[in-house]
């Protein structure tokens, strides 16, 4: 089921009542809400549930494996165990999300028909979150960072807890594990800021990127036919939707989760308040970002082994993310262009230049910039391919970059973008805090709750990251 | 805990109150699902002739052409809800002779229609309002209810079809100069398809076609196809193999139902509200045809 809808709305107090009423008893805790959550994800796609149990079984059998050939000196064996677990965990990610791809991509360069080669196979939800956060707990199970746990259902709680199961934040055993293996206590003010961050997180997927969508849907539709303002209008509200899609998806599981007394990781800061793509990256999927600099960019070798190389980790990190996004070479583009824009700030030494400080009202022309440079990167993102993006792009220098827009609803967009104002507003001035930036009123409350309800109607969507 | 719901049902109380009073409000707005709704239920046994469809039929099939005719399809209504309703009915109407289901080229393209599906389920009592979704309630749509209240309160009727289910007062979309809107490339894009991605949604509609027919069969009714009339500048931007794999479709079904091709019907853009869509005043003209041309066939 999905955080906008009103299954969820009926779902979270009876689970949250339930699981409150158990308070003392961490074991039967912990299996509701590993039940919880397997209800949670069944409701979205009950066909996958097998695959989850495996992947939880798999990763928890083979950490106790590693740690145990690791306490009897057995490196070789430990290492087969944990090449075992990441060659079939990622396996399966493979074969469902990326094997089609590939072979039709190798078909068309061979120049041979694909269709009777492809498997068609559904993507299941989330797929790409859980395998990283289990292929996360392995390597820290080999690294020896983390002990394994020996209880099946705590290890479960980790890997499938409902409200990051499906498009993170992708947790870490670190962070996560902990939380389950102690008892946890109701207190009334995490509950309350728990509540207030659900409610953001609504206003910013329901009122914020679901409106856009409405505005960038049509406009993409048949975009040869739109004038380049329309074009133009479609790009930036992208950017908005996107933003208010996914952050609102973290803001509403950190939220979640912290009604159950469990502390997630933060996800986004502020990432349109970036001045450089550097600074964005550092605030943008924060959780995939440090997964990816974690496992893959430093055991690469990092930035320690000269310029080329640091220049080579970076492009490689950049074109997996993109692939990780999705089985397009619309998201590699739009990996590679990052790449580029980052390259451009590693050769002049200006990746670390805003590291740990908030953006001051005289750096906005280059935050400005910054959001521009991020926008044409996200027309690749929501692009069926490139050649439509090529397209996009071009059809969005001409002359008709000054006709209005036709077929729009002006008062809508008015409306829309007032919202997008105070959304903006609120986030520029509690830029430096990791909580809902609203201030604590009812009033405020109410507001924001019949904005949720007027914005709403039927035509909500899904959030975007369930694709990946 | 006790501190925390205490706020929150009082911080809801009001919402949820004036939730229920705007859905009990917009529940006894009269409207055109309730008003067939309530004509079936109270003259389903005096109907002879019973028109499905979608909004091609809502605007396109007089029943004051047919004998003793209601026109019970409306916008974007779908085979699957052609079929429930049929079956909801079948048993009360006792004079039913006909059933005649008007199609466009969308018209097997279209599964479930989601949005409209609020309507089937609280006006027409099609779907359960169980399990609780956005499709039980008016006030979901907070935007949609209060639009349908001002406009009832200013106009006092919000009913879109006439005293036999035929649609009143749609004009179309009107271009830059006031003109009538064909939207010829928007439909005819809008509503061509590959047969290869379509093919479950095809097979769906098909299959509602054939259980409409043995309802149709069982009770001794005649079942009537109908493609009905297009601009022709809309026809010729259909992929061909479309055009020929509807009417190939709806041919099989020749041998229990009548099957009439009147997608050449002669039409200029005069004679209607857009490229698939004709007027109320045409629809007057082609009714009292079709009806001449299944005489002829059946006699």
């Amino acid at each position: 089921m999905a955080f906008n809808s009103l299954t969820f709305a009926f779902f979270l107090p009876v689970v949250f009542a339930v699981y409150w009423q158990l308070q003392g008893h961490l074991r039967w805790q912990n299996a509701f809400v590993v039940l919880a959550s397997y209800v949670f994800y069944g409701w979205l796609d009950w066909r996958f549930l097998g695959l989850i149990v495996f992947s939880s079984l798999l990763t928890w059998g083979t950490g106790l494996l590693i740690a145990n050939a690791l306490r009897t000196q057995n490196n070789k064996l430990a290492k087969l165990w944990f090449i075992g677990t990441i060659t079939i965990n990622l396996g399966i990610l493979c074969i469902f999300k990326y094997y089609d791809f590939f072979v039709s991509s190798l078909c068309t360069l061979l120049q041979i028909d694909a269709t009777k080669h492809l498997l068609h196979l559904v993507l299941p939800v989330g797929i790409s979150f859980y395998t990283f956060q289990g292929i996360s707990y392995s390597v820290d199970v080999y690294r020896r960072n983390i002990l394994p746990t020996n209880n099946l259902l705590t290890f479960c709680a980790f890997l499938t807890f409902f409200p990051q199961l499906v498009a993170g934040p992708i947790e870490r055993a670190t962070n996560l594990l902990p939380q389950f293996d102690s008892p946890r206590r109701f207190h009334y003010q995490e509950a309350v800021e728990g509540l207030r961050r659900i409610l953001w997180g609504l206003f910013k997927k329901v009122v914020i990127a679901d409106t856009c969508a409405t505005f960038i849907n049509p406009v993409w539709d048949t975009y040869s036919h739109q004038p380049a303002s329309a074009l133009i209008l479609a790009a930036l509200l992208f950017s908005i939707q996107i933003y208010g899609d996914f952050s609102g998806y973290s803001d509403i599981a950190i939220g979640t989760a912290r009604l159950f007394g469990i502390k997630l990781r933060e996800n986004f800061r502020t990432p349109y308040f970036s001045r450089d793509v550097a600074e964005f990256w550092q605030r943008w999927h924060i959780s995939l970002n440090t997964w990816f600099v974690d496992y893959v960019y430093i055991p690469l070798g990092g930035s320690r082994n000269g310029k080329a190389r640091t220049i080579s980790n970076t492009f490689v990190v950049f074109l997996l993310s993109g692939l990780w996004h999705g089985a397009e070479w619309s998201f590699v583009g739009w990996g590679v262009y990052h790449a580029l824009l980052f390259m451009i700030l590693l050769i002049t030494n200006r990746t670390h230049r805003y590291r740990n400080e908030v953006a001051t009202y005289t750096q906005i022309p280059q935050i400005v910039l910054t959001f521009i440079l991020l926008t044409m990167g996200w027309i690749l993102f929501r692009a069926p391919d490139i050649e439509t993006a090529w397209e996009f792009v071009y059809s969005m220098c001409n002359s008709t970059i000054f006709s209005i827009p036709q077929g729009i609803h002006f008062t809508r967009l008015v409306c829309l973008l007032m919202c997008i104002f105070a959304m903006v507003f609120f986030e520029w001035r509690n830029r430096t805090k990791n909580e809902a930036p609203i201030p604590h009123s009812f009033i405020v409350y109410y507001v924001i709750v019949f904005a949720i309800w007027w914005f709403s109607g039927r035509a909500s969507s899904d959030f975007i990251y369930f694709q990946f | 805990m006790r501190k925390l719901v205490t706020k929150l049902i009082l911080f809801l109380l009001p919402l949820i109150g004036f939730a229920v009073g705007v859905e009990i409000i917009v529940e006894n707005i009269p409207n055109s699902y309730s008003y067939k709704s309530n004509y079936m239920t109270s003259h389903a046994a005096d109907i002879k002739t019973l028109v499905l469809g979608s909004s091609n039929a809502y605007d396109g099939i007089c029943p004051y052409e047919l004998p003793n005719c209601f026109n019970l399809a409306n916008s974007g209504q779908a085979l699957e809800e052609d079929y429930r309703l049929l079956s909801m009915y079948i048993d009360s109407m006792d004079s039913l002779k006909m059933v005649i289901i008007p199609l466009g080229y969308h018209s097997l393209l279209s599964s479930q229609t989601m949005p409209r599906r609020l309507y089937y389920t609280v006006y027409m009592h099609l779907y359960s309002r169980w399990p609780l979704s956005q499709y039980s309630f008016e006030a979901y749509d907070m935007q949609n209810a209060l639009r349908k209240i001002k406009e009832y309160i200013l106009t006092g009727d919000i009913t879109r079809c006439d005293s036999l289910g035929q649609r009143l007062y749609y004009e179309g979309t009107v271009d830059e100069n006031g003109e009538r809107d064909m939207q010829i490339d928007f439909l005819s894009h809008h509503d061509s398809f590959e047969i290869t991605k379509k093919r479950d949604v095809i097979d769906s509609c098909a299959n509602y076609l054939h259980l409409i027919d043995s309802i149709c069969q069982r009770h001794n009714v005649r079942l009537v196809i109908v493609q009905m009339p297009v601009l022709s500048q809309y026809k010729a931007q259909l992929p061909v193999e479309q055009i020929m794999i509807q009417d190939s479709l709806l041919r099989s079904f020749t041998p229990t139902a009548i099957y009439i091709n009147a997608s050449e019907w002669p039409l200029s853009s005069k004679d209607c509200y857009n490229a698939t869509h004709i007027s109320d005043a045409t629809s007057i003209s082609f009714t009292k045809e079709l009806y001449e041309y299944i005489i002829r066939l059946t006699h």
